[in-house]
C-alpha cells in the first residue's frame, strides 16, 4: 500500500511552515516555504509530499547554486550574480568556435579535431566524505564518470584533487564523530583507486593538500575527461519518447543528500544525515558504460534521444531538468526496488548510485533493451515525455506529485545576499637574516606534505589502463619524478593528445583575488610545461558559510580573479562547481574550511611525441630559468615551514606570462626543451630538487644569475613567483633557444651534472649543497604509510 | 536459517587485513595489538552440508593458504580455538548494499542456480592486546561506520 501524505499548505503560518521543513527535512529558507505557499494559494491546491521534496533537492544550493545567481551588494556595486557577472561572461566576451558546450549539460564539450570533442567534468563530493571518507570519494568517483556520460562521451581519464587535516594532528584535537585525517587519506585513496581500477579509467593527475582546515570537512574532487564523436551527440527528447531508469535498483541510500550537500556539519550530523551515505558499485557502472557506449554507437544514430545522470536530487532534479522545456508523465511504480516499502517521496529523491536516465523514441525500444539485456543492464520503463509543462508523477494510477516546471525552474525567490569587503592580512612584508646554508631548509620543505612525493597513492591507481596514457602522474629514470600535467593520447590513430594539469593554493587565501589569478597560472602553465596548448578551465569553488558576509566577499573576489584570469590568458571556463557550507560547528564556535579554488586546464598537444617530462635528461646540458622573481613569499611553503605569517601573495602578470608561454610552445615545438618544469610551491629551489629526483642526475647553479631584484638569497630560494619555468636545453641548441627567448625574463643559471647532487652557489659559495639520496629521503617520508 | 561459512588465514601466512589493521592502530593510537581476520559468508538457501562443503571448496576458499569452518544456523560463530581475543564484528546495516556482496551472489547464483536465496558477509576481527575503549576506539575510527555497519564489539 502506497503511502502519500498532502499538506495544505495555503493555510500554513511562517511556523507551520518551519515545523513542517524540520519534519519533512527539507532545508529550505522561510523565503521558499512561503513562495511555495503563495503558489499553492494561486492554484486552490494541497501539496504532496512528493512535491515538497522536489524544491527540496531542486531548489538547494547543491543543484541550483543560489549563491551564485543571486543579486549581491558589494561595497557600493550590485552584482547580478557571481556565474553570469564573473565566470560566464568570460567564457561569452571570448566566445571561442573550439567551444560546444558550456555549462548546460553533465559537462563542459570542447572541440578534439574534426571528428571527436572532449568531455571534462570536476565535481566535488565533501559532505559525503566527512560522513564516510571510503563510500564519499568512491561515489565522487562514480558520479564524475556518469556525468561524462551523461552527455554520451566514453570516460578516458580521470583526476582527484585532495584536501585533508594534517597528518600530525594528536587524536585529542579531532572531534568526537570525525575520523583522524590518516584514516581519511587511506580511505579516500583506497576508494579512489577501488572505483577506478574496476571501471578500468585511468587516474593521471591529482594533487593533495594538507591543513588543519580540513580536519572535519575534507575536500575531494573527482573529475574526468571523456570523449565522443561530435556526431554522435545528441539531447533533443521529443513528445512520445519513452524515459527508462537504467543500471542499479533504488533504495534509500543517499535520501537527501542534496539538501544535505547544502548544509553544515556538526558533531552529530552523523546521527542526522544517516541516508545521506551512498555506496558505489563500479562493476555495475562498468556494465552501464558498456551498455551506453553501444546504444550510441551500433546503429547509424544512437538509440536514445537524452541521456543523463542520476545524481544529486535523484529522478526528482533527473526528470525536470531534462524535460523542463517539454514535460513528462512519470509512473514510480516501474522502478525497480531494494526495499519493498518505499514511499513514492523516497524513490524519487533517492541518489541510490550507478543509475543513468535515458529517453529513447518508441521505434528504438526494442533495440535497446536488447543491449540492455546483453550487457546485464537493468531497464525500468518509467514514464514518457509530454508537451504539458508539468511533470505528473503517478504511483499505478495515482497521482503522488503534479509539479508545475514552470514554477520549479523560475519560482524561486533567490535571496539578495550582502558581501564584506575583506580587508587583505598579513601582507607585511618580512625580513629574514641570511643564513649560510639552506640545505637543510631545502629538504625540510621537500618533506612539507604539501610538497613530498606522492607516490604512495599515486602506486595505488591505476593510470596505464586503457594504454591512452603518455606522459604519467611519476616520471624519469626510475618512475619517482613528479609530472606537471598528464598527456592522454585518446585515438589510436592520431598522434593528437590531450594535456590535463591543474592549479590552485588555499596558502594563498588572505588574498583571495591572488589566489584565483594564482591558480590559473599555475594550472595553464603545468599544462604549456608538458606542451598543452589551447586551453579550457574549470572552476571548482569549495567555500564556508555564504550568508557570512566576509566569507562571501571573499568569493567574489576569487570570482573576479576567474574572470579577469580567463580573459587574459584568453582560455575560457567551460564547466564548474560549487560546494558551499563546509562549516564545521562544534556548539561554541564554527570552523569553516580555507576557502579554496581549484582549476583545471585542459589543452592540446598536436603531437604527443614532442610532450616534455619533468625530468633532467644528460649531464651537461644547460639549465634556465624563465620568469622573473619578485618578493613573494606570503602563504609560502618556506614561510609555513618557519611558522611566519606575512609577506606578499604572489600575483600575476598576464601579459608577460603570456609571451613566456607562447615562447615555451613554440621552444617545445622545435624540440628545443628536454626537460621542463614549473615552479610553485617551494620555489626554484624544490623545482631544482624534483627535476634531479626525476633524472636521478644533479644540477649546478649560481643564484645570483637568476633575473630578480631581490637581495636575501632565501627569497629567490623559496619565492613562489608565478609564471616562471626551470628548463633544460640540450648543448648546441641553447643559442636558437635563447634566440626565441628574447623579450621575456630568462637567465642560463647552471648545468645538469652526473655528481648526485644539487648545488646552489651565491657569491662564490655553496648555499645549498644537497645530496640526491637526502633529497629523495626527505621527499618520499611523509607520505610513506 | 542459513550456513556460516568462515574463513581465516592459516597460521603464519601473511594476512593483509590483521597487518593493516595493526598498522593502522599503532599509527593512530600508538598502540600495539595482534589481531587476525576472519570472514564469513552467510548463505541461506536449501543445501545440504555436503553441498556447502563444495561450494566452499570450490568456489570460495583458497586452500594452500585458507582454513574455513562451517556451521548453520549460527551467524555469530566464534573461532575461539583462534586466538583468545576480543573480538569485533562487522556487518553492513539491513538495506544497505554492499557491491561485493551483491557481485558475489549474482555470480554464485549463476554456477549453483536459483537454490541460492540469499548472500552476505560478516568481518570479524580477533584482538589481543587492546582495552575496552581501545575496543571502542578500533571499531568507531578505523574498522567501521555506525551509518552504514552493524557493529559488535565483544571484549576478552
Amino acid at each position: 500500500m502506497i503511502s502519500v501524505k498532502v499538506f495544505k499548505i495555503s493555510s500554513y503560518s511562517d511556523e507551520d511552515l518551519l515545523r513542517l521543513n524540520d519534519e519533512l527535512d527539507l532545508n529550505l529558507s522561510l523565503d521558499e516555504l512561503r513562495a511555495i505557499k503563495k503558489f499553492y494559494s494561486e492554484k486552490s491546491r494541497q501539496a504532496t509530499d512528493l512535491e515538497l521534496h522536489t524544491f527540496s533537492q531542486v531548489w538547494s544550493e547543491h543543484c541550483f547554486h543560489k549563491t551564485f545567481k543571486s543579486r549581491i551588494k558589494f561595497g557600493n556595486e550590485e552584482i547580478d550574480g557571481i556565474f553570469k557577472t564573473y565566470i560566464f561572461k568570460a567564457t561569452k566576451e571570448l566566445n571561442k568556435s573550439w567551444c560546444l558546450n558550456t555549462f548546460s549539460d553533465n559537462a563542459g564539450i570542447i572541440e578534439f579535431d574534426d571528428r571527436y570533442a572532449i568531455a571534462v567534468k570536476v565535481e566535488t563530493h565533501n559532505h559525503p566524505t566527512a560522513l564516510d571518507p571510503f563510500c564519499g570519494a568512491h561515489t565522487g568517483m562514480g558520479g564524475v564518470y556518469r556525468d561524462i556520460l551523461g552527455v554520451g562521451a566514453r570516460p578516458i581519464a580521470s583526476m582527484d584533487y585532495l584536501f585533508f587535516g594534517p597528518l600530525d594532528i594528536t587524536n585529542e584535537h579531532v572531534p568526537h564523530g570525525f575520523y583522524h585525517p590518516k584514516i581519511t587519506v587511506k580511505r579516500v585513496v583506497e576508494a579512489i583507486a577501488d572505483y577506478g581500477n574496476k571501471v578500468g579509467i585511468p587516474t593521471v593527475n591529482g594533487s593533495m593538500f594538507f591543513d588543519v582546515g580540513y580536519v572535519t570537512n575534507p575536500l575531494v574532487y573527482a573529475g574526468c575527461v571523456g570523449i565522443i564523436p561530435k556526431a554522435r551527440y545528441i539531447k533533443q527528447p521529443k513528445p512520445g519518447d519513452l524515459i527508462l531508469v537504467i543500471g542499479g535498483k533504488t533504495g534509500r541510500d543517499g535520501i537527501h543528500g542534496a539538501s544535505f550537500a547544502s548544509a553544515s556539519l556538526s558533531g552529530v550530523s552523523s546521527e542526522i544525515y544517516y541516508s545521506a551515505v551512498q555506496v558505489g558499485n563500479p562493476i555495475e557502472e562498468k556494465k552501464i558504460i558498456d551498455a551506453i557506449l553501444r546504444a550510441r554507437d551500433e546503429y547509424e544514430k544512437p538509440l536514445y534521444s537524452l541521456i543523463t545522470d542520476l545524481g544529486g536530487g535523484g529522478l526528482a532534479v533527473a526528470v525536470c531538468e531534462s524535460f523542463k522545456d517539454l514535460g513528462c508523465r512519470i509512473d514510480l511504480s516501474s522502478v525497480q526496488l531494494k526495499h519493498s516499502n518505499m514511499a513514492p517521496w523516497e524513490i524519487w529523491v533517492s541518489e541510490s548510485q550507478e543509475r543513468m536516465l535515458i529517453s529513447v523514441p518508441k521505434e528504438n525500444l526494442e533495440k535497446i533493451l536488447e543491449i540492455f539485456e546483453e550487457e546485464g543492464v537493468g531497464v525500468n520503463l518509467i514514464g514518457e515525455v509530454e508537451k504539458s509543462n508539468r511533470v505528473s508523477v503517478y504511483f499505478k494510477e495515482e497521482v503522488v506529485g503534479d509539479i508545475d516546471l514552470n514554477f520549479l525552474f523560475k519560482g524561486i525567490p533567490l535571496p539578495r545576499m550582502k558581501a564584506e569587503i575583506p580587508k587583505l592580512t598579513n601582507q607585511e612584508e618580512v625580513l629574514l637574516e641570511d643564513e649560510e646554508d639552506y640545505t637543510q631548509s631545502l629538504l625540510e620543505v621537500l618533506s612539507h606534505p604539501n610538497i613530498s612525493s606522492k607516490e604512495w597513492a599515486i602506486r595505488q591507481y591505476d593510470h596505464e589502463v586503457g594504454a591512452r596514457t603518455i606522459l604519467k602522474p611519476l616520471q624519469g629514470v626510475n618512475g619517482e619524478g613528479p609530472g606537471d600535467a598528464a598527456v592522454i593520447k585518446p585515438l589510436y590513430d592520431s598522434w593528437k593528445g590531450i594535456v590535463i594539469s591543474n592549479g590552485g593554493n588555499p596558502n594563498y587565501s588572505s588574498d583571495p583575488y591572488a589566489m584565483a589569478l594564482s591558480a590559473i597560472d599555475e594550472a595553464i602553465r603545468n599544462n604549456v610545461s608538458c606542451g598543452g596548448r589551447r586551453i579550457a578551465l574549470l572552476d571548482n569553488f569549495s567555500w564556508g558559510d555564504p550568508n557570512d558576509p566576509l566569507e562571501l566577499g571573499k568569493l567574489v573576489l576569487a570570482a573576479k580573479g576567474c574572470y579577469d584570469g580567463a580573459i587574459a590568458f584568453d582560455a575560457p571556463f567551460i564547466s564548474g562547481k560549487d560546494s558551499l557550507y563546509n562549516v564545521y560547528h562544534d556548539g561554541k564556535k564554527s570552523i569553516s574550511i580555507p576557502p579554496t579554488l581549484m582549476i583545471t586546464a585542459i589543452g592540446i598537444i598536436p603531437d604527443v611525441r614532442k610532450s616534455v617530462t619533468t625530468d633532467f635528461k644528460r649531464s651537461g646540458n644547460y639549465i634556465y630559468i624563465i620568469g622573473f622573481t619578485y618578493d613573494e613569499l606570503g602563504g609560502s611553503a618556506f614561510f609555513k615551514l618557519k611558522g611566519i605569517n606575512g609577506g606578499k601573495i604572489p600575483t600575476v602578470y598576464p601579459e608577460r606570462a603570456r609571451q613566456i608561454y607562447d615562447r615555451i610552445i613554440k621552444a617545445i615545438d622545435r624540440g628545443l626543451i628536454k626537460a621542463c618544469h614549473d615552479c610553485s610551491e617551494g620555489g626554484i629551489a624544490v623545482a631544482l630538487a624534483e627535476m634531479c629526483i626525476g633524472g636521478y642526475l644533479g644540477a649546478e647553479v649560481n643564484l645570483d644569475k637568476i633575473p630578480t631584484n631581490l637581495t636575501r638569497k632565501y627569497k629567490i630560494l623559496f619565492s613562489e613567483s608565478n609564471s616562471r619555468f626551470i628548463v633544460e636545453v640540450a648543448q648546441g641548441y641553447e643559442r636558437e633557444f635563447e634566440h626565441l627567448m628574447r623579450g621575456v625574463s630568462y637567465a642560463k643559471i647552471g648545468y645538469v651534472i652526473s655528481e648526485k647532487e644539487l648545488i646552489i652557489n651565491s657569491s662564490k659559495k655553496k648555499i645549498v649543497n644537497a645530496s640526491l639520496q637526502d633529497m629523495i629521503r626527505y621527499w618520499k617520508s611523509t607520505l610513506a604509510f | 536459517m542459513a550456513w556460516n561459512i568462515t574463513i581465516i588465514s592459516k597460521d603464519k601466512i601473511y594476512d593483509p587485513n590483521s597487518i593493516k589493521l595493526e598498522r593502522e592502530v599503532f599509527d593512530i593510537f600508538n598502540k600495539k595489538v595482534n589481531s587476525r581476520y576472519a570472514i564469513s559468508y552467510i548463505i541461506e538457501g536449501d543445501f545440504s552440508e555436503e553441498e556447502i562443503k563444495k561450494i566452499a571448496e570450490n568456489l570460495i576458499v583458497d586452500p594452500i593458504i585458507e582454513d574455513y569452518f562451517i556451521s548453520y544456523g549460527d551467524e555469530d560463530m566464534k573461532l575461539s580455538n583462534i586466538m583468545r581475543a576480543s573480538r569485533i564484528t562487522i556487518k553492513y546495516k539491513k538495506g544497505v548494499l554492499n557491491p561485493n556482496d551483491e557481485i558475489t551472489f549474482i555470480n554464485l547464483k549463476r554456477i549453483i542456480g536459483e537454490r541460492l536465496k540469499g548472500l552476505y558477509t560478516i568481518h570479524t576481527y580477533y584482538i589481543e592486546g587492546a582495552s575496552e575503549k581501545d575496543l571502542e576506539n578500533i571499531a568507531n575510527k578505523i574498522l567501521a561506520n555506525r551509518l552504514l555497519h552493524e557493529v559488535k564489539i565483544e571484549h576478552d
